[in-house]
């Protein structure tokens, strides 16, 4: 282990747009890393901020650093794409902009892969902060830990942890060995931001992945960020559903579990159904809040009725939606049983 | 706004009687729209004598197209504003500079019809006690085909005068309807009105144009003579339908017509104007909700017909009958809330019987 080290060349490649004030604390977090990567590739996506003269000013004082740049914008999955086909190194740490990283991710995501070099990748906990750095409390549901010490996940596993649980592995934590990322790249367009995590599920189900529970990386989430494509392009989302499903069953449908594979429809549509829902509910008050703000210029009895009306049924409304798609996309009956007895350790 | 019994003061200052009609002209990044505009004016039966643009400290193409046109035309000049001040200031250093017995306040996306000014002119000087002219107006899309004729709320088909007490009888039966954006004033009596009230943003003109009908009596062409652009969605301008920024302009002008301007204005139509305030923005924010709910509904729908079941697509529309239903309801009870005088309802009433 300690011969390979000066050969474990870690490649960072991030895209970037607009996201010049976290940049600094961005950088500033991989260059202190116990492990120095050995590249740093950021590619400016026609950033409209002071982000470049940042990253210009950046890979001035630091070697590592390079900075390449789409004059207009194309997109993240551009972006990390070219950053991806200048990246040299034997590992690849994928991440964003207004993501960062604690002390020793790096020296322990390498120290658990070279334990396991059978392990195509490794991923670490997470944490999720605000713009302004205040952190969320996690959700339950979604906090589930495979194990509680570092490990190796084998391939049987993952697969028995998609089953009953679902996909696992968490986004932008993921350090890849570039031959198992190889025939990933570059990204394909049509999964969108899917694709980062069909790619490292599937390498999870070809080599087996390794992951360590300390809370090593930290995402940034901003109140409006949540999948907002998914509530603006319904058509998009369904087709990008579609051509996952279509890259699980046919490409890769020797290694996908059918019947998460029969799941996934349903659980996709169970998520967007919950976005839209959250969405059409804040729309509404905000229409609403508009309403009450005039009735309180021209004071109506009967205007206050009428909003009072409108807003229990629009409660109403969403409630029974909610009700009912959760139902309508339900997981397959066979499916819940499975939870049940992996809840109860019988899995 | 200056108040009405300091008028005096303000007399006729600024008139040069060797200039007879002056359009006024403030830009702000319409460089796309603005030659139309400007061509629309300068080949008019009667061109106007000046042209006065100031340009708003536009950072599109705005100033190289006024100012070749400007090279070509000498009426046209133009005075730019390093920096942006705003509509209402921008305008008001444009009306300074003119000169003309006749001013008409042109907007940088809108463009006359032929005989607009030879038209307004010709009643005006026929009627010279009038305070200011008007047209009605018609919307063009994007292609230039009209989609929409101001519906004449005034029920003339021949150019009229009318009086201080018409224009008031018109008011109160028919509401508002004179547009700011067609009308032709006589300097003297648009002199009294300036500088512009800044609080009473995109009513300013509408205003100003009543209360000198009220006060002198208005000339009216049934001729569609200025051209809008339509085309945006309705509800493209979100910050239009804030209540905080409709109701800082509604009171404004609601103080200024009971009290400033109350011996020209009629009694009473100060809280008639406060409901119909009300009503518009109320139906504006229903319709809004409206499209909303219709969106978000599409969307459930698109999304349930993506997994297959049987008998889903109907208990989903089922769902939607509550949502619905009480938007159409509450929007009749917010009508009801804020309706119009006893007076215009009747008034409505006959016409369609009539009708």
């Amino acid at each position: 282990m300690t011969t390979s080290m000066t050969n474990e060349r870690i490649s960072v490649v991030f895209p970037n747009y607009n996201h010049g004030r976290f940049l600094e604390g961005m950088l500033s977090a991989l260059l202190t890393q116990s492990v120095r990567p050995y590249e740093i590739i950021v590619t400016d996506d026609g950033s409209t901020d002071d982000s470049l003269t940042i990253l210009r000013r950046l890979e001035q004082e630091h070697p590592e650093i390079t900075v390449l740049v789409h004059e207009k914008n194309q997109g993240a999955v551009a972006a990390v794409n070219l950053a991806m086909s200048h990246a040299t190194g034997e590992f690849i740490f994928a991440t964003a902009a207004d993501d960062t990283i604690q002390p020793g991710f790096f020296e322990e995501s390498l120290a658990l892969l070279n334990k396991h070099p059978e392990a195509g990748m490794s991923y670490a906990g997470r944490r999720s902060v605000t713009e302004e750095g205040i952190l969320v409390q996690p959700n339950p549901r979604s906090s589930w830990t495979p194990a509680n010490e570092p490990v190796y996940i084998d391939p049987e596993h993952v697969v028995r942890i998609l089953n009953n649980r679902g996909l696992f592995i968490l986004d932008s934590t993921n350090f890849y060995r570039v031959d198992a990322l190889e025939e990933f790249v570059p990204w394909s367009p049509e999964l969108g931001p899917f694709i980062t995590s069909f790619a490292a599920h599937t390498i999870a189900l070809q080599r087996g992945v390794c992951y360590t529970p300390n809370v090593l990386t930290e995402r940034r989430v901003s109140s409006t960020q949540y999948s907002v494509e998914a509530m603006r392009d319904i058509d998009g989302a369904l087709v990008r559903t579609d051509a996952a499903i279509n890259m699980m069953e046919n490409d890769y449908g020797h290694l996908w579990p059918r019947k998460f594979v029969m799941n996934y429809r349903r659980s996709e549509a169970r998520r967007i159904a919950h976005l839209l829902i959250t969405d059409s509910t804040v729309r509404q008050a905000e229409t609403l809040g508009r309403i009450n703000a005039l009735i309180g210029y021209r004071p109506s009895l009967l205007a206050r009725f009428s909003l009072l009306m409108l807003r229990g049924a629009l409660a109403l409304n969403n409630k029974l939606d909610a009700v009912f798609l959760k139902w309508r996309f339900r997981p397959t009956f066979g499916a819940m049983i499975d939870r049940i007895r992996w809840k109860l350790g019988r899995g | 706004m200056v108040d009405g019994s300091t008028r005096q003061s303000w007399g006729d200052e600024g008139e040069d009687s060797s200039t007879l009609f002056s359009v006024f002209m403030a830009n702000y990044n319409h460089g796309h729209f603005i030659e139309t505009a400007l061509t629309a004016l300068t080949t008019q039966s009667l061109p106007p004598d000046e042209i006065i643009v100031v340009d708003d400290g536009s950072t599109d193409d705005s100033v190289e197209k006024i100012s070749r046109l400007s090279a070509t035309n000498s009426s046209i000049s133009l005075i730019r504003n390093e920096t942006n001040q705003g509509a209402i200031a921008a305008s008001q250093r444009a009306f300074d500079a003119t000169r003309g017995k006749y001013v008409y306040a042109a907007s940088a996306d809108d463009w006359v019809l032929p005989g607009f000014i030879e038209k307004t002119v010709e009643m005006l000087e026929n009627n010279q006690s009038a305070g200011l002219c008007f047209t009605l107006r018609q919307e063009t899309d994007t292609e230039g085909n009209v989609v929409l004729r101001d519906r004449p709320s005034v029920r003339f088909d021949t150019a009229a005068f009318f009086s201080p007490a018409d224009t008031r009888r018109i008011l109160l039966n028919d509401g508002f309807f004179i547009a700011g954006t067609s009308t032709v004033y006589r300097r003297s009596n648009l002199m009294h009105y300036l500088p512009w009230d800044p609080e009473l943003g995109a009513f300013i003109d509408g205003f100003v144009a009543h209360t000198i009908a009220l006060e002198s009596g208005a000339c009216f062409i049934p001729e569609s003579l200025m051209s809008r652009r339509g085309g945006g969605t309705r509800f493209s301008l979100r910050g239009s339908n804030d209540p905080d920024i409709v109701f800082n302009r509604t009171n404004r002008a609601a103080f200024l017509m009971a009290d400033t301007y109350g011996h020209i204005w009629p009694r009473g139509f100060s809280e008639q104007y406060r409901n119909m305030a009300a009503r518009d923005l109320a139906m504006t924010l229903f319709a809004q909700q409206k499209i909303e709910f219709a969106e978000y509904r599409s969307k459930l729908k698109k999304l349930n017909n993506h997994v297959p079941g049987r008998l889903n697509g109907f208990s989903l529309a089922l769902l939607s009958i509550p949502g619905g239903l009480a938007t159409r309801i509450a929007q009749i009870l917010l009508l009801l809330a804020y309706r119009p005088s006893m007076r215009r309802m009747w008034i409505k009433l006959t016409r369609i019987r009539a009708a």
